[in-house]
């Protein structure tokens, strides 16, 4: 409460209040004590800043041409150069992180449901639905090895994974939705792009930098060459 | 010639129209770096800079306020010396081995570096001031200068250290508070005027 007094009243000092606010302040300065000292000790603080005697400058800041800190102008051309440049170059990486994460899905459901085949679901972590199916199936003694080949999506894409299998029959594969978009190539950022992007990051930062050192030369002829 | 035909003619490369800029805009400058950083030559480095930053970049000022802009410029160099300051830590200002509560007391301003004509030179309500704006926050004290000293108004201040109004009316109230707890420590060194109309306002 008293910050929030404190920012009105500071306003009110600075003549920054609109006249209603002002007059509303008035209205409680009138029956509040509080907000009088409040009041005053922030006068007191403005008035006493406002009696900080100014130094003069201890000498002139004005360039001279010999400085070596001083250049001409930089060209606008340049900080738009070089942000196209820094563009291009975080396209570039992101083209790498976009392949690099493809190429992980692409590996990823081949490898990691072989040992669970027929095998009572072994391997570590918590089991996958299709595990636990598969380690429902091999406890069922009920349950020939075929049913359990035609329940199982899973068999579809890694037959080899039980060497005493017989071949597969032609209806059996039930494939989801959610196996047709695992079978199918994920998108990744053709090679062309990676050039073109690369090519483009460094074309740019050297012409910022040309830009700049062009600039930086006419201001030297200029002033130091005469 | 006016201001933005210097302003107009320093963009093309010319030092000339630029230095007549920076002689009319080098006290303000320097004053307000004077109080952020609260070290003379501190402040010149950092006016120094700005200049130079500021001449360089003149192409990418698009009008308004050319003094705003210049501030700003000083503004960044007064960080990035307080920075440098920071990593680079020297003798502390205030002295912690004499016994004393609190830093409030003025005793610490005696500076034994110094000369007795230097003391007698300094002012101590200045000195009181620049002790107390010291132990402001960074960002208060930067908002403080610019209104309370450089007198800018409150958009002026928001336009310079690019923060919203309402930052700087918080800031600038929260700064004042501050500084009048902490003056009020010196308060036997404030001229009897400017204590009475303290009291007064009281």
């Amino acid at each position: 409460m008293k910050s929030r007094d404190a920012q009105v009243l500071s306003s009110y000092l600075d003549g920054e209040l609109s006249p209603s606010e002002s007059k509303r302040l008035e209205e409680r300065l009138h029956s509040d004590t509080q907000l009088q000292e409040l009041l005053a000790d922030l006068r007191f603080a403005r008035m006493v800043l406002k009696q900080v005697p100014r130094r003069v400058v201890p000498r002139n800041f004005v360039l001279r041409p010999s400085m070596p800190e001083v250049r001409g102008p930089i060209p606008r051309s340049v900080p738009a150069l070089r942000f196209a440049s820094v563009l291009a170059a975080l396209l570039l990486v992101a083209t790498f992180a976009i392949n690099s994460l493809a190429t992980r899905a692409q590996s990823t459901p081949a490898a990691a449901p072989v040992p669970a085949y027929g095998l009572g679901g072994a391997g570590g972590g918590a089991p996958s639905p299709e595990a636990l199916l598969q380690s429902n199936a091999a406890q069922a003694p009920a349950e020939s090895q075929d049913t359990t080949a035609t329940t199982s999506p899973r068999q579809t894409e890694v037959p080899a994974a039980e060497p005493g299998a017989r071949p597969l029959p032609k209806e059996a594969p039930l494939a989801t939705p959610r196996d047709q978009a695992r079978g199918s190539p994920p998108i990744t950022i053709p090679p062309i792009w990676q050039i073109l992007l690369g090519g483009a990051a460094a074309l740019f930062g050297v012409l910022a930098w040309y830009a700049y050192r062009m600039s930086k030369r006419n201001f030297t002829s200029t002033y130091l060459d005469k | 010639m006016d201001e933005s035909a210097l302003i107009g003619a320093a963009q093309k490369g010319d030092l000339d129209a630029f230095n007549q800029l920076v002689l009319e805009y080098q006290d303000a400058l320097f004053n307000v770096a004077l109080r952020i950083v609260g070290d003379q030559d501190l402040a010149a480095d950092a006016t120094q800079d700005a200049f130079l930053s500021a001449f360089a970049h003149l192409r990418s000022f698009r009008g308004g306020s050319f003094k705003a802009w210049l501030l700003r410029t000083v503004t960044n160099a007064c960080y990035d010396e307080l920075r440098r300051a920071k990593r680079r830590p020297t003798i502390p200002l205030e002295r912690s081995d004499d016994g004393e509560k609190g830093s409030d007391s003025p005793r610490w301003l005696a500076d034994p570096g110094r000369s007795p004509e230097e003391l007698m030179e300094a002012s101590e309500i200045e000195h009181a001031i620049q002790h107390c704006l010291d132990r402001l926050p960074t960002e208060f004290r930067t908002v403080v200068v610019m209104a309370d000293i450089e007198g800018l108004d409150y958009a002026e201040v928001a336009g310079v250290i690019r923060v919203p109004l309402g930052t700087v009316k918080s800031r600038l109230a929260r700064a004042r508070l501050r500084l009048r707890e902490c003056l009020q420590g010196f308060e036997e060194l404030l001229p009897s005027s400017l204590r009475l109309q303290g009291e007064a306002a009281a």
